[in-house]
């Protein structure tokens, strides 16, 4: 009789805790805990980000916004096999680009390492109204503020000006990732954002 | 139990007659209008939304023989460089039909249509060695300012072959790479697709190209908490040496 318990379980047909059976068709080719590897799993993101200039008036303090804004939606996915990433940005009460001949670019600042990631160029109209979008193969998890600047339309320096007209920090979520039993650092690879 | 047995008989032949002449009653357009089946199909061959109503010419191919930006028409999906040098993704660009006086760097903005190869530096650092020969990759890099957009607009067609598949900690990243500001800007990521197939990788955005040098694949930790391009496997430079579309 015991014989008949320990041979569907030694052959991972049967998946014991103590406080939790599980039995499954497949054997130990199907999903299971134990064969657990980080590198299937697509860690998702999907954060706003609300941009503000550098130093915000003060006087605005519980009146309607009146100073530059603007709102980001950054979506990431890591994953090794199909990484993407999507940044949406619109903006309101930007000074309209055609006044000084300029463009607004967006970048990805990662804080840590100084480099930015350029998303792209986009003008204002009236009303100081813009958006932009950005795609990429990649994922955006290394960065930390979404920035954006003020270029100039001849502009033949690839990296952000100094010019800074709105920023906001990027709160990424935390990942989910279920608590086993220490294949962490088997893996090579650390639960926590690093 | 003979009667038993010529009833039996009777009503199966009746059954099978009965089930018979209710085939015989369908018609073919009741059959594609009621069976789910054959009116996906008919849906499928003969739809007005496929051949008449939402019709689009392919994006790029225009003027020109056979080769378009869908796979009809390539010369061979396993070809690294496929139809990328002859392809035109500016309208009428390489269309050698067209007699023009018209040059388009005269409106005021630079202008990038470029094909580039790229070649492998080094490869030491691979886990497996190639089967097929060097890694090789090719580029179309396309910088311009559409009409009816004011900004400038990029696009990159990237394809690779004979890159050896990485150990799982790793994966290749693709750059453009400005020589005179030092910086690199990230095209995507990828995974070979395996000796002898190529591999494609497409990047759009809204951002002028033309103040770029060169581009570059390298090998990159996965994950990877730094942005920097970590260790150089192929490169090829977009200003010297390289074909200029026309």
């Amino acid at each position: 009789m015991l014989f008949l318990l320990l041979v569907p379980v030694s052959l991972g047909y049967v998946y014991l805790k103590p406080e939790d059976i599980r039995f499954r068709a497949g054997g130990p080719q199907r999903y299971n805990p134990y064969f657990y590897d980080p590198r299937v799993q697509t860690f998702k993101q999907d954060v706003w980000v609300y941009l503000t200039p550098p130093k915000p008036p003060v006087s605005a303090s519980g009146q309607p916004a009146t100073y530059p804004r603007g709102t980001a939606r950054v979506q990431s996915t890591r994953s090794p096999y199909l990484p993407n990433a999507y940044v949406t940005i619109k903006v309101k009460d930007l000074r309209p680009s055609e006044y000084d001949n300029t463009y607004y670019q967006a970048w990805l600042l990662d804080s840590d390492t100084g480099y930015s990631l350029n998303l792209g160029l986009f003008d204002t109209i009236g009303g100081g109204v813009g958006s932009m979008s950005f795609m990429s193969t990649n994922y955006l998890d290394p960065y930390d503020f979404v920035v954006i600047t003020r270029e100039p339309r001849d502009d033949k320096d690839l990296r952000p000006s100094t010019d800074v007209v709105l920023m906001g920090k990027i709160v990424w979520q935390k990942y989910y990732v279920p608590s086993l039993l220490g294949e962490k650092e088997q893996m090579g690879y650390s639960y926590e954002r690093q | 139990m003979k009667t038993l047995c010529l009833g039996i008989v009777l009503v199966i032949i009746a059954s099978s007659v009965a089930f018979a002449a209710s085939q015989l009653g369908y018609t073919a357009e009741t059959r594609y209008t009621y069976d789910p089946g054959t009116s996906v199909k008919r849906d499928i061959v003969f739809s007005s939304n496929r051949y008449w109503m939402d019709y689009v010419k392919p994006y790029g191919g225009y003027g020109s023989k056979g080769a378009s930006r869908g796979s009809f028409g390539m010369k061979g999906e396993e070809e690294g460089a496929s139809n990328l040098p002859y392809n035109d993704w500016i309208t009428r660009g390489s269309d050698p039909s067209r007699i023009s006086n018209y040059y388009a760097s005269a409106r005021g903005y630079h202008i990038v249509n470029k094909y580039v190869e790229l070649t492998s530096t080094d490869l030491s650092l691979v886990s497996r060695p190639q089967i097929n020969g060097s890694p090789t990759g090719f580029a179309r890099i396309i910088s311009i300012k559409p009409y009816q957009l004011g900004i400038p607009q990029g696009t990159v067609f990237f394809r690779t072959k004979d890159l050896p598949p990485l150990v799982p900690e790793y994966i290749y990243e693709a750059w453009l790479v400005d020589e005179d500001s030092g910086y690199s800007m990230s095209i995507g990521l990828f995974q070979p697709a395996g000796i002898g197939r190529v591999t494609t990788l497409e990047y759009t955005a809204v951002t002028p190209l033309w103040p770029f040098d060169a581009m570059m694949v390298t090998i990159e930790p996965f994950p990877d908490m730094n942005p920097l391009p970590n260790y150089v496997v192929l490169e090829g430079p977009l200003k010297e040496g390289t074909v200029g579309v026309p």
